[in-house]
């Protein structure tokens, strides 16, 4: 039932003309979810920053499952990525640091598809937050555009019960 | 448009503390069934917990009530642990690191009754079969010793014999053929008297009747009464042909009593049959008491016993496998879990902080035993384990690794030892030593004082003995050398039940002075025993002197024993058998004689009809006529 409801959000927020960063930075935190394999911390970290952080969950949501799909045949790449980043020699008094201090280790970062698809996640998040966000842009101004002004919906629009659930979300709103 | 929403923090710790409180009150029924599941799996059979609770606030994990099943036993625990706690530190949990500061067990039983049968369940036994198809490296290790170690055959033990020898653990006489014979011989003998009583009897009563018909016959021929020389020639040649008669009669006679006789040796056949059955049934059993593969090598199994033989060896196979997974930690092979989705590479960084990924502080274990059965009703088992600095990086630790046994018996073969062993591989060469003290040790009827550890040079004012124990890797090495002189044995000081101590005393009874050299070394799981000594050929002698008389003791109660069981019954058979012979041959004997009298009769009057009829011839005729006729006669009658 939440599931649906925020999937009903996220259309509602779509087709509105607000809200765009909140939904593209829940899509491009739902790809680090879904890159990343399953771990406690990990998780835990990035629910902390949804959760302060106004983020879409209805668009994290359906990302991470996406992501996660994808995430399988890009693993080679991810192991190949996350042992030069723990090998870099740069980067070692970092790793070292990390490996001793508290918390960390259980994330299994120095396994190398671990810091791998984190550190790729991370390095695509901003990317992916401009991209998303340029992609709900395009989908509002030629998709639902052109949607809202096409004859089904004006007579959708039209009927009694549509106005019924208009009265009914702006009481809503001023309700809430 | 605020990128921050503070308000979002709260569900955030909301849901945190909830996660917090389900993993409190759910991971104690987690990690119980997790310990009962596992532990089920590795101890072949039941693993019950009563309860198991973790406080992370207090550090401490508290089992209570933990009870390993036997499975070679189902009714009788292998283990009872009444609490075990276990204070770790919760910091080093979060560098993924385990530090216990103690192990406390207290206790520990061993052999408890259990009310129920602690068989696997069902399902679990279903469960774990799909997965024995890929057997881990430590299930087949132990897969494969314990067949080696149920291979071997038992010889019989030096205890078992002497005083506390049976013959009836060795042999059931009923199931001995000389036992079957001697009980079938009355039988036998019964027989024999049956068919002389079906034939003997009637016949001999036939023979009665003849011999008294042929006796009248003969009486009645009377000199007196034959006046007449024809009727008296007449009466000659009667009698000639009742001798003829009376001879054969006397044949028939002779043919039974053959017969009988025959009959009655055969009995005597079967007596002796049973007797010489019986001796060579004893000449066998008694080879069986013995030790036919006599070695110094094998000196523990026939002194001990291939079970406790068998026993120590498992211990030291335990030892064996701890050491060899305890090296895989120390030495950084330990695997990682891997990440689900993909294995990746796992990369190792410089530990800056020296704790070790795993260390137990400490470990306290003690155990209360009473009145073992095994052992007697007096008895009484203090027994503790400590070991300290445990560590999976024994290097970062500035004191080695020790564990420390000891015990403390009354009523036992000593009243307190202590075992302590110093495990130091904070170096490339692992500096392992091993020491023992012992203190009112009651061997061999010497009450030996203890001494110092590492190596143990011990001093008793009767004897000096020095050992010594190295392990390195998977092999050990481990010298015994003592100068035994002057001893004093106080025999009647410390008689004791133990019956190893007993045949021990009475070997070293022999010997009056000997330097002993005991070795075992090479790999763990099959160090080779040497024994060695100055006396040792008198060791041996009186080993096997010991031994023999053992032996000896055993064969001659086992022929006491056979000879009590079943010569009774042979000789009562001999004595049935004598009686027959008395009553046929008595009864065979008299008609013999009977018809022998008869015979003697018969010759005599024959005789005086003989002399009868020459007298009379003598009287009317003349001589030369007389002469005529009497070589007439002698021609014709033969006399």
């Amino acid at each position: 039932m939440i599931i649906l409801q925020q999937l009903f959000n996220l259309i509602k927020l779509l087709n509105s003309e607000k809200g765009e960063v909140s939904i593209a930075a829940g899509f491009a935190l739902g790809m680090v979810l879904g890159f990343v394999p399953a771990n406690a911390l990990i998780i835990g970290a990035i629910f902390f920053f949804f959760c302060i952080l106004r983020i879409n969950g209805a668009a994290m949501f359906l990302a991470w499952p996406l992501f996660k799909l994808l995430a399988f045949p890009l693993d080679p790449l991810f192991d190949r990525l996350g042992y030069a980043l723990l090998t870099w020699p740069a980067l070692q008094s970092l790793w070292t640091k990390a490996y001793n201090a508290p918390l960390l280790p259980w994330t299994r970062f120095n396994n190398s598809v671990v810091a791998g698809s984190l550190a790729a996640g991370l390095i695509l998040f901003l990317p992916a937050l401009f991209f998303f966000r340029w992609l709900i842009r395009r989908y509002r101004e030629s998709v639902w555009r052109r949607l809202s002004e096409s004859k089904p919906m004006k007579v959708l629009k039209a009927t009694t019960l549509y106005q019924w659930y208009e009265k009914y979300q702006n009481l809503k709103g001023v309700v809430s | 448009m605020k990128a921050l929403r503070w308000k979002g923090l709260l569900p955030f710790v909301l849901i945190s503390i909830l996660i917090y409180v389900v993993t409190v009150f759910f991971m104690d029924v987690y990690l119980r069934r997790l310990l009962v599941k596992q532990g089920t799996r590795l101890n072949g059979a039941l693993v019950e917990v009563d309860r198991l609770s973790l406080s992370f606030l207090q550090s401490r994990l508290t089992v209570r009530g933990l009870r390993a099943a036997d499975p070679s036993e189902l009714m009788k625990n292998r283990l009872e642990l009444d609490k075990v706690v276990a204070d770790f530190r919760f910091l080093p949990l979060l560098k993924k690191k385990f530090v216990i500061e103690e192990i406390a067990v207290e206790g520990v039983k061993w052999g408890t009754a259990r009310k129920k049968a602690g068989a696997v369940p069902a399902a679990w036994q279903k469960e774990w079969a799909e997965s024995a198809q890929h057997p881990s490296l430590l299930q087949s290790e132990l897969a494969q010793w314990g067949q080696e170690v149920h291979a071997a055959l038992p010889q019989l033990d030096l205890k078992q014999l002497g005083e506390r020898f049976d013959p009836r653990q060795l042999v059931k006489v009923e199931e001995l053929e000389a036992y079957r014979r001697a009980t079938a011989l009355p039988g036998e003998v019964q027989k024999i008297g049956e068919q002389w009583k079906n034939r003997g009897p009637a016949l001999l009563a036939e023979k009665k009747q003849k011999i008294a018909d042929l006796r009248r016959q003969v009486e009645a021929l009377d000199p007196r009464r034959f006046k007449d020389p024809a009727a008296a020639i007449q009466a000659i040649q009667t009698v000639q042909n009742l001798k003829t008669e009376i001879e054969a009669q006397r044949q028939q006679l002779r043919d039974l009593r053959g017969e009988v006789q025959g009959s009655l040796n055969q009995g005597a056949a079967l007596v002796q049959q049973a007797r010489q059955g019986l001796d060579q049934d004893i000449a066998n059993l008694k080879k069986k008491i013995g030790f036919a593969d006599f070695q110094l090598d094998r000196l523990s199994e026939t002194l001990f016993g291939l079970p406790t033989v068998q026993r120590y060896a498992r211990y030291l196979e335990y030892y064996r496998q701890a050491n060899r997974y305890l090296a895989k930690v120390q030495s950084g092979k330990k695997r990682e879990p891997e990440p689900r989705r993909a294995r990746g590479r796992t990369v190792r960084f410089p530990i800056t902080d020296r704790t070790p990924s795993f260390l137990l502080a400490k470990l306290n274990l003690s155990a209360d035993t009473r009145n073992n059965r095994e052992v007697g009703n007096n008895y009484r088992g203090l027994y503790s384990a400590l070991a300290t600095s445990i560590s999976s990086e024994p290097k970062w630790l500035p004191t080695p690794a020790e564990v420390e046994l000891a015990a403390q018996m009354s009523g036992g073969a000593f009243q307190s030892a202590k075992l302590k062993a110093t495990l130091d591989r904070r170096s490339e060469e692992n500096r392992d030593t091993f020491g023992a003290s012992v203190h009112g040790l009651r061997l061999a009827g010497m009450t030996l004082g203890g001494g110092g550890i590492f190596p143990i040079p011990l001093q008793n004012g009767v004897s000096d003995w020095n050992l010594t124990v190295a392990l390195r890797e998977e092999t050990i090495q481990a010298e015994f050398s003592g100068d035994f002189q002057n001893l004093t044995y106080q025999f009647a000081a410390y008689p004791s039940a133990n019956d190893v101590v007993k045949i021990l005393r009475e070997v070293l009874q022999t010997i009056d002075r000997f330097r002993l050299s005991i070795s075992l070394a090479g790999p763990l799981h099959h160090p080779a025993l040497r024994i060695q000594s100055t006396f040792d050929e008198a060791l041996k002698n009186g080993l096997q002197k010991v031994a023999m008389q053992k032996v000896n003791e055993a064969q001659t109660k086992l022929e006491a024993y056979l000879r009590r069981e079943i010569e009774g019954k042979i000789a009562a058979g001999q004595t049935l058998l004598a009686e027959k012979e008395k009553e046929i041959l008595s009864a065979v004997e008299s008609q013999w004689s009977q018809v022998n009298d008869l015979s003697t009769f018969a010759d005599r009057r024959l005789r005086e009809l003989k002399d009868q009829q020459l007298g009379s011839l003598k009287n009317k005729i003349p001589s030369d006529q007389v002469r005529d006729q009497a070589k007439d006669l002698r021609r014709r009658f033969g006399f």
